[in-house]
């Protein structure tokens, strides 16, 4: 009962944001998030879900979105009428024959090698895109118009926010799917064959089988969200289906969370809006999302999700309460430290103009500014070192098992 | 046709004992502690960028020493507190650790140096024909390339096979336990040769900048041949990763300079086909157009067939 | 015919033979235990047996069927189970996951991405009666991972009983438990194994003794005796595997 109000909740949500952010930029960033959620969704049937590691999913994702223009192409030329709406379809399938065949031979196993063919796939894929012109469209890609499509109930997908209910229409198929899936003996199974393929066998099934399976319910889903990407944007390129953007979908899976379903999806979300938002203040904003990564997968290797899941004892226990004071004291310098870090990494881009930062002027000829941030950002430093000692004890005092729970045979 | 096969042969070698370089160091790294490094693409671009800096300041010779040390020990750094941390969160997290740290690195560089070229030229000392063959020049550059790598070979092979710590570096690749029980500090082990495989990679960056450019993405081109070459030469090999880098440098360079294309083979069989035809791009394809696929067609097919490699002794 | 019939089994790694020329039957019902000093073979045995292994030569026969050459999930289906020394769970699902994965082939769901679990009632049913007998009924939820060692034991031991085989190996399942616990742990083995063929591997001469209806001893490879407890107990050969006193200056 309370699932089905969630997923109420869900559909509601998606009918009424646009009526929110309903200025041209809010909307073209909600079909960029409903694109990137389909796809980061995907990636973690594979990666959270069966323990696959791939570099190259976005080959599954760029090549439905290139059958997806051509069919589009198609409807223009009048070869075919085919409905705007079931262009994503078009793009699955793509993605789920691709995942057919390049599985075959890929889901043998796990870890390392897995990782390296799909590197190679991926690669090998990328570079013929520009030697395959006809498909592929060179150096220009392949556009398409979406307005040629025939109209669907008198909508002819002229407007973003036409194609945004398009998009969010798919988004909550893509999704609920995706999670049904995971409900399924075959998806239950990926995360045995994950935890311990070795076991799943001697349970009676074979490990490639259902990694194979996952493999291409994922490319399905992933193909889906390039033929959502196609309706958008109206055009693919090479760049759809490289490293790179196989590099950007494990970078939102992993912030999000790989453990939780809603993982991707708060990983995607936060990363569409920055991509979107932080390149019209820095030119850095690459940077700063090479530092989150990094240090995400050093310190928080379960997410951002997993950043909360981590509270959820202290909550059952009801000493969240005790948190809060140690996480104060710490955000505070924690911030500060940050933000002149950043002033100063900035500072080193602007060249000699001066310029505003949160409200500060800053002059980069100025030694001044530069001894200012430093002299802060040491000051900050220092004090955050100060505060760890007494968070790590809110933490142990926060999550300490309660003498109830310890008396019924509980690890010694 | 012989001084193109000549040539082709001579740049094949260079370019295979280059990429040997950044191999070995890969598989010295994955064989002793099971993580495939993402990164060390990026230490050899960061061994260009750090020499152009130097020799820009005291000289390409100083350069020449000091860059390479710089790299390896920014590489036992990451090592010492970075990857040491993420690999109590498993295989996964580390291969995603480095290859986080690849995309960070190549962000940093065009923090500090700009997304242009830099125009690092090897030293004028060495700016000379080593010999002329048919009519062409084969640089001194070049011959230095082969020299330097060639002993770097040599080198390697006498301190992993003759040396005390070269034995325990070999023993510890099939038996780290066994190693750490009989008393050696193991983690200080993967440190060095984590610093020295940098180290390597950062080498193989000053040499190779001058000739096949210092920017950016010079590190995501090389990267991925890397990893092809290991896989290929068969994970924890290092004679397998020499014979790999040799064929693939090889294989490149006879491509490229061959100009054969699927027009000849047709042509050869008597079928022509309209310009128009569907499948045009496959009929008008050229060796020297497929040549960068080459090491992925030849990565996947291998991965397909013969897992381990041609010499390959484990696989993770 | 033997349920499980091991004919010259012989396994070498290079140049060193773990085990020669092994022959042993194993009859429907019966309780058979294996021991042998450290080193011996006992477990290389189980994964030949399971399949995690190959042989390097000989046969081995379960329900008249060559099983050597087939994977180990083939050999799982026809119905031979077998659990493991280091508990091998699967450490992020909850115990009622782990239970109900185990059940997932026998009760014939195959690859199924078009049932959903938790609507699945007999499933559900057998999973829940079987966290009941293994006593894990309060852990239902809890990460097989953060399960204290008795209870992964437990679990252990239910992985290898729910598909209902007919031929279980347990590898020994009352290692590193205290005499209590131990005791508790054969009260289960007894429970869930009823009716079916076991054979165990332990070291744990107590149990071996009280469970065991027939002993196999794997000394150095080889398979010097299989008889009933009381034959072993006088065999002089086993004797001086164990306490090193040679066959001829041994009492009667």
């Amino acid at each position: 009962m309370r699932t089905l109000v969630l997923w109420a909740v869900f559909a509601l949500l998606l009918m009424v944001l646009p009526l929110i952010f309903d200025s041209v930029l809010g909307v073209s960033i909600l079909n960029q998030m409903a694109i990137a959620i389909v796809f980061a969704l995907s990636y973690n049937l594979l990666l959270g879900q069966g323990g696959m590691l791939s570099f190259g999913h976005a080959v599954y994702f760029g090549l439905g979105g290139f059958l997806a223009v051509h069919a589009m192409l198609l409807t223009e030329t009048q070869t075919l009428a085919i409905p705007l709406v079931l262009i994503p379809l078009v793009g699955g399938l793509c993605g789920l024959v691709a995942a057919l065949f390049i599985g075959s031979f890929s889901t043998g196993r796990a870890g390392t090698v897995f990782a390296m063919i799909s590197l190679g796939v991926g690669e090998l894929l990328a570079a013929s895109s520009l030697i395959l012109v006809s498909f592929f469209g060179g150096e220009r890609g392949v556009s398409a118009d979406r307005t040629f499509a025939p109209p669907f109930f008198g909508v002819d997908f002229a407007q973003d926010v036409q194609v945004y209910f398009l998009a969010a229409a798919w988004l909550f198929v893509s999704v609920l799917g995706m999670y049904l899936f995971t409900r399924t003996p075959a998806g239950r199974l990926a995360n045995a064959v994950r935890d311990n393929p070795e076991r799943a066998q001697f349970l009676g099934y074979s490990a490639q089988r259902v990694r194979f399976i996952s493999f291409v319910v994922a490319g399905f889903f992933a193909g889906i969200a390039g033929g959502l990407f196609a309706v958008n944007y109206e055009i693919l390129t090479a760049g759809n289906l490289n490293a790179a953007s196989s590099g950007q979908v494990l970078l939102m899976a992993y912030i999000g969370g790989l453990g939780v379903f809603i993982g991707p999806i708060i990983g995607a979300v936060l990363l569409t809006l920055i991509n979107s938002l932080f390149n019209h203040y820095t030119t850095l904003w690459m940077l700063y999302l090479g530092l989150v990564f990094v240090l995400t997968v050093m310190f928080l290797p379960r997410g951002l999700t997993g950043l909360l899941m981590m509270h959820r004892l202290p909550w059952q226990q009801g000493r969240l309460g005790l948190l809060i004071r140690p996480y104060t004291l710490t955000a505070i310098p924690g911030a500060v430290l940050v933000l002149s870090l950043i002033g100063l990494l900035e500072m080193s881009q602007r060249e000699t103009g001066p310029f505003v930062y949160l409200g500060i002027p800053l002059a980069p000829g100025s030694a001044m500014s530069w001894l200012a941030l430093l002299a802060v950002a040491v000051i900050a430093f220092v004090a955050l070192r100060r505060t760890l000692p007494g968070l790590r004890a809110a933490w142990a005092e926060a999550t300490a098992q309660s003498p109830r729970s310890l008396e019924k045979g509980d690890a010694t | 046709m012989a001084d193109a096969l000549i040539f082709a042969t001579l740049n094949g070698l260079v370019t295979g004992m280059l990429l040997f370089m950044l191999a070995s160091g890969v598989t010295l790294i994955f064989s002793m502690m099971g993580v495939l490094n993402f990164a060390h693409a990026s230490f050899y671009m960061l061994g260009a960028y750090f020499a152009f800096a130097i020799s820009q300041q005291i000289g390409f010779w100083p350069a020449l020493l000091l860059a390479p040390v710089l790299v390896g020990v920014l590489g036992a750094l990451v090592e010492r507190y970075g990857l040491r941390h993420v690999h109590k969160s498993g295989q996964v997290a580390e291969l995603v650790f480095t290859f986080g740290l690849a995309f960070l690195i190549e962000e940093a560089v065009q923090l500090f140096w700009g997304r242009a070229t830099q125009d690092f030229r090897s030293p004028a000392a060495l700016d000379f024909a080593l010999f002329t063959l048919f009519g062409q020049d084969f640089p001194a550059w070049k011959g230095f390339m082969l020299c330097i790598s060639v002993s770097i070979f040599i080198g390697l092979y006498f301190a992993l096979t003759r040396t005390r710590t070269g034995i325990i570096i070999q023993a510890a690749i099939t038996h780290p336990q066994t190693v750490a029980n009989l008393g050696h500090n193991v983690p200080r082990l993967f440190m060095v040769v984590f610093g020295v495989g940098s180290a390597l990679a950062g080498l193989a960056g000053v040499i190779a900048g001058p000739v096949l450019t210092t920017f950016p993405g010079m590190a995501s081109m090389l990267g991925s041949i890397v990893f092809v070459i290991v896989v290929i030469g068969g994970l924890g090999s290092l004679t397998g990763a020499l014979v790999a880098s040799l064929l693939i440098g090889l294989l490149q360079s006879w491509a490229i300079a061959s100009g054969l294309g699927m027009a000849d083979l047709l042509a050869l069989l008597g079928v022509s086909f309209p310009p128009d035809h569907a499948l045009r791009d496959l009929w008008r394809l050229t060796l020297p157009q497929v040549a960068p696929l080459l090491p992925y067609l030849l990565l996947v097919l291998m991965l397909i067939f013969r897992p381990s490699g041609l010499f390959g002794k484990r696989e993770s | 015919m033997s349920l499980l019939q091991l004919d010259n089994v012989s396994k070498s790694f290079g140049n060193s033979a773990i085990l020669r020329n092994v022959h042993l039957r194993i009859e429907p019902g019966e309780r058979h235990a294996i021991i042998g000093p450290n080193g011996a073979g006992k477990s290389t045995l189980f994964h030949l047996i399971s399949g995690r292994q190959q042989v390097s030569a000989g046969r081995i026969l379960f329900k008249g069927e060559a099983i050597h050459t087939l994977p180990p999930h083939e050999i799982a289906r026809r119905g031979l189970a077998r659990s493991f020394q280091v508990s091998s769970l699967f450490a992020q699902l909850s115990v009622f996951e782990n239970l109900r994965c185990a059940l997932l082939w026998p009760l014939g769901y195959g690859y199924s991405f078009w049932h959903l679990l938790s609507r699945e009632k007999a499933l559900n049913a057998r999973t829940e009666s079987l966290l009941d007998e293994l006593g894990l009924w309060q852990r239902r939820d809890v990460p097989a991972g953060e399960l204290a060692y008795a209870e992964q034991r437990a679990l252990e031991l239910g992985l290898a009983i729910a598909s209902g085989a007919e031929l279980i190996l347990l590898d020994e399942p009352v290692a590193g438990m205290s005499a209590t616990e131990a005791r508790q742990a054969l009260a289960l083995i007894r429970r869930v194994t009823a009716g079916k063929t076991l054979v165990l591997v332990e070291h744990d001469m107590t149990v071996v003794f009280d469970i065991a209806e027939r002993i196999s001893v794997l000394v150095q490879g080889e398979l010097i005796a299989s008889d009933t407890p009381a034959a072993i107990r006088r065999n002089a050969h086993v004797q001086e595997a164990y306490l090193g006193v040679p066959a001829g200056d041994q009492h009667a």
